[in-house]
């Protein structure tokens, strides 16, 4: 279990995590969502060890994280542009992680070589970005790791590859427990993948929720009059996030469940009413526009 | 709640590391293996074709001597370069983001990491040279040739050099957030010190007049924070000392140290200090010195500070940008340097005002014990410090007369000598620029005095010509000039200081004698040749040094005293290199680096005749033995 506890760090002037406390329990994956600059990678170096707090604490399975080799040794990042030397190889980059890493697994290193199509003895350097991807994921998860934190993953992955990475994530969490934290603004990815959802802006968590609950959550209501009643306040009492109206037609975001705010509508007499799930890239839009990101123009 | 990693966890891990970091120089490790045998093969090639001499005993030996000396300077020089391009990117792991994310996330302790990657660039530098340096040690000895102290000498110096430069980049590279910061840093504190601490030296030696070289040119404060002088193998337990601090103090800085400080200028801004202040401490002196030495405002004092102030200022703007690109900070950080402007003032105000009447103190002749005169070029040992030459002396006389003029010479002195400011500025220029020459070299136009006080202590004094030539009353010089002939042309000085006695039998190379010294290109060199060995060559030197020991026999003082007379020989000795030269030059130069002294040989010296007869240099007409197998001719003319 990692317990985070008022992290705060700072750069200089800027904060880029802010006093932000949270738990994640063992086996699950984790989207990180967020704004640029919000904290997000900030947030996964502080959790790989690389960062040390400027104050408060990663406790991961009750030691802290930071300068602890034993602890370290059960984590792995992937960060966005991982390093490698010009003569590194998958084969002797993964003669330092079988020595560094206890939990290091040959059969799964063997078997994942198997699956991606990178030559193993080939330099990395040279490979393209996709192929880097695939190379760091199969040393990532050749460590065996029981805390997985990974920093925009599916770029440059093909589709195909996207959904490799997918299905190996979740054998790995069902078979193993690992926890696994993805960083992306890919969020139709993190959509498939993710049991939950944190939502970073400005260094603090708006938003943590499991994904099933985010999407009960919030409805895109499209709905069509003849005639727009005149009544003064339309939709008073229910908690609209965005509302555009093009002639007698509304869309609306409406923060609830479709059981409480539908019976008011339907009370409207619209000519059509229609009520749909959001997508995690349209709750994302709508809640940052409610904490002042300026998604004006995108609506 | 941490847990820590045992001890044999971390060696583990370390040895990972270092596993590692072989296979990413591998080909920096070949360049330099491939480059260090082929010019080892070349070198090699070379002296064997070159260097062998059938005729002697042993032919292989002055070739494998050269091949010894030439190759191993060569891997040295490639050592310390190789060692720079390693350790530079071996520190890059504090520095470059990417490197930081996989670095920082390895289940390794910061300190592990940090002191196995510095084991690693001294593993890497040191391993491979000591390898090579094998090679060239066997080859050498096979054919014939042992080590010579050159060599080994070199071996030491590699590993003190290399270990004490690693460890102090590595230091610098915690402190710094970049790798170019670290390598600005590296170079700017190793040039900039040596020159700081030489104006330091240069203001002491020109504020006191007479200060005999307490300060040498080879004391490790000169060069105290610059380890590239580590490789000149001098004060070898300060750079061990220096080593470990460096070491201890990265290792706890590396534990401490926010990796998010990559890409920044400094994680810790103590090498922005050290050259800052340095930096403006040297603008500031060279140009407070001109100005002070040429008077500017009508007083050397006020022109130091105003020249001071107009070099400093601008120069500690100047490197604060280069470090921090704006001015941030500037004036937050500006606290050490004005405790540097106030601690400058306050020494030169204290060097100029003499608080210690140190230039004009003159002993009281019933104070004195013994006292004693001595230009330093007579002195025969070039390798002693002025101290030790001022010090040696001051139990020259011990009756009051000889006492007496000591005491007139060293009067005439400070009465010739110019203790206004502006003279003590101009004064500094020398001893910055020249200081240490002289001192070395020995210089007809430099004297010591010296004092055995009844106290129990010693006062000595070291004055140099030029300082009583720059703005001095040479009206008076005449005066002094007559009193210090009184004490050089005495019986008692030459007694002193042109004997035989004054060469040991250790420092004794070979004799070279001659039966007419106007005779062009016959002589008697008694060394080692085809005919003589080198034990034989050895006794007969010693033998002829005896005997002239017994005729109480005295070096010339000029040469007309020698090409005067009808015989001499030329006494080679040893001594202590005079002239610093590069190492490569020096040991090559080592066959022939002996200096010399001549003396006359008169029928009156009995003992040594009688020698030269016995071993067959003179014939028994007393004329140079033609027979003899240490006689030789040239036609050419003696050149000694």
């Amino acid at each position: 279990m990692i317990e985070i506890r008022n992290l705060t760090k700072r750069f200089d002037k800027v904060t880029a995590v802010d006093n932000l406390s949270v738990n994640i329990e063992s086996g699950g994956v984790v989207g990180l969502v967020g704004s640029n600059g919000g904290g997000k990678s900030t947030l996964l170096r502080l959790l790989s060890g690389i960062f040390a707090a400027d104050s408060g604490s990663i406790i991961i399975d009750g030691q802290d994280l930071y300068n602890n080799a034993a602890v370290k040794g059960t984590c792995f990042f992937v960060p966005d542009f991982p390093f490698y030397y010009d003569r590194s190889t998958i084969n002797n980059t993964a003669s330092l992680y079988r020595d560094l890493y206890p939990n290091w697994s040959e059969q799964r290193f063997e078997k994942l070589c198997s699956m991606f199509p990178v030559g193993r003895d080939s330099k990395i350097i040279n490979m393209s970005k996709g192929m880097q991807r695939q190379a760091a994921i199969i040393l990532a998860l050749s460590t065996c790791p029981k805390y997985l934190f990974m920093d925009e993953i599916f770029d440059g992955l093909d589709p195909v590859m996207r959904l490799l990475l997918k299905k190996l994530i979740i054998e790995q969490v069902s078979d193993s427990a690992m926890t696994v934290i993805i960083a992306s603004h890919n969020l139709r990815e993190l959509e498939d993948l993710c049991d939950r959802v944190c939502l970073m802006h400005l260094g603090r968590m708006l938003l943590d929720r499991d994904i099933d609950t985010l999407r009960e959550e919030f409805r895109k209501v499209q709905i069509a009059f003849q005639q727009i009643p005149l009544v003064p306040n339309l939709f008073e009492g229910i908690n609209i996030v965005n509302a555009w109206q093009n002639g007698n037609i509304f869309n609306l975001t409406i923060r609830g469940k479709e059981t409480d705010f539908m019976p008011q509508l339907e009370a409207l007499k619209p000519a059509y009413i229609s009520a749909m799930p959001l997508s995690l890239e349209e709750i994302f839009i709508s809640e940052m526009g409610v904490y002042g990101y300026d998604t004006g123009f995108v609506l | 709640m941490t847990q820590a990693s045992s001890f044999k966890e971390n060696l583990k891990n370390a040895f990972s590391i270092f596993k590692w970091e072989t296979k990413n120089r591998a080909t920096s490790l070949a360049v330099y293996g491939i480059l260090s045998a082929s010019l080892t093969a070349v070198i090699f090639t070379l002296c064997m074709s070159v260097g062998v001499n059938p005729e002697e005993q042993l032919p292989f030996q002055k070739a494998a001597l050269a091949f010894q000396l030439i190759a191993s300077s060569i891997v040295f020089t490639l050592t310390v370069v190789f060692t720079i391009i390693y350790t530079a990117g071996n520190y890059s792991y504090l520095h470059n983001k990417r490197k930081v994310d996989m670095y920082g996330s390895l289940p390794i302790s910061s300190a592990v990491l940090y002191l196995s990657k510095t084991v690693s660039a001294f593993l890497f530098s040191l391993v491979p040279a000591l390898f090579f340096f094998g090679i060239i040690s066997v080859a050498s000895i096979i054919m014939g040739q042992p080590l010579v102290t050159e060599t080994i000498e070199l071996y030491v110096h590699v590993i003190i050099g290399t270990m004490a430069c690693v460890a102090f980049y590595g230091f610098l590279a915690v402190c710094c957030g970049t790798t170019i910061h670290t390598i600005i840093s590296f170079l700017a504190i190793c040039i900039s010190y040596p020159i700081a601490s030489n104006l330091v030296k240069g203001v002491i030696k020109a504020f006191y007049y007479g200060l005999p070289a307490g300060v040498n040119k080879n004391h490790f404060l000169l060069n105290a924070l610059n380890p590239i002088e580590a490789y000149q193998g001098k004060n070898v337990i300060y750079w061990i000392l220096f080593t470990a601090l460096c070491l201890v103090l990265g290792t706890w800085l590396s534990k401490k140290r926010r990796s998010d400080r990559a890409q920044n200028s400094f994680a810790y801004y103590l090498p922005a200090y050290i050259v800052k202040l340095i930096v403006a401490f040297i603008c500031g002196m060279l140009l407070g010195i001109l100005f002070g030495s040429i008077n500017v405002l009508g007083n050397g004092l006020l022109g130091f500070a105003f020249g001071f102030l107009l070099g400093a200022i601008p120069a500690y703007v100047i490197v604060h940008l280069i470090f921090y690109l704006n001015f941030d900070r500037l004036i937050k950080t500006s606290i050490p340097f004005a405790a540097m402007v106030f601690l400058v003032f306050a020494a030169i105000i204290v060097c100029n005002f003499d608080v210690l009447g140190y230039n004009r103190y003159l002993p009281n002749l019933e104070d004195v014990e013994s006292a004693g005169f001595v230009y330093t070029s007579d002195v025969l040992d070039g390798g002693k410090t002025v101290r030790i030459i001022a010090d040696e002396c001051a139990d020259d006389y011990s009756d009051t007369d000889d006492i007496q003029k000591v005491l007139d010479v060293h009067r005439e002195t400070l009465y010739d000598l110019n203790f206004s400011s502006q003279a003590k500025f101009a004064n500094v220029w020398y001893h910055v620029f020249f200081d240490g020459i002289e001192e070395v070299v020995g210089s007809e136009s430099s004297y010591c005095v010296g004092y055995r006080m009844k106290s129990g202590g010693i006062v000595t004094r070291y004055y140099r010509e030029y300082q009583l030539v720059i703005g001095s009353k040479m009206q008076n010089s005449n005066t002094r000039s007559k009193l210090i002939d009184e004490i050089t042309e005495s019986n008692k000085y030459y007694d002193i200081y042109y004997s035989i006695d004054t060469v040991s039998p250790e420092m004794l190379q070979k004799i070279s004698v001659r039966g007419n010294v106007n005779l062009s290109g016959e002589e008697c060199v008694v060394a080692e040749n085809n005919r003589v060995s080198a034990q034989q060559a050895r006794a007969d030197s010693l033998r002829i040094y005896e005997a002239m020991k017994k005729d109480r026999i005295h070096f010339s003082k000029s040469s007309s005293d020698f090409s005067d007379s009808k015989k001499g020989a030329v006494i080679y000795y040893e001594s202590q290199n005079r002239v610093q030269t590069s190492r490569l030059l020096h040991t090559l130069m080592r066959l022939s680096d002996y200096q010399s002294k001549k003396v006359s040989i008169t029928e009156d010296d009995v003992n040594t005749v009688q020698v030269l007869r016995e071993i067959g240099v003179y014939d028994s007409s007393g004329k140079l033995n033609k027979n003899s197998p240490y006689y030789r001719f040239e036609d050419q003319e003696f050149t000694h």
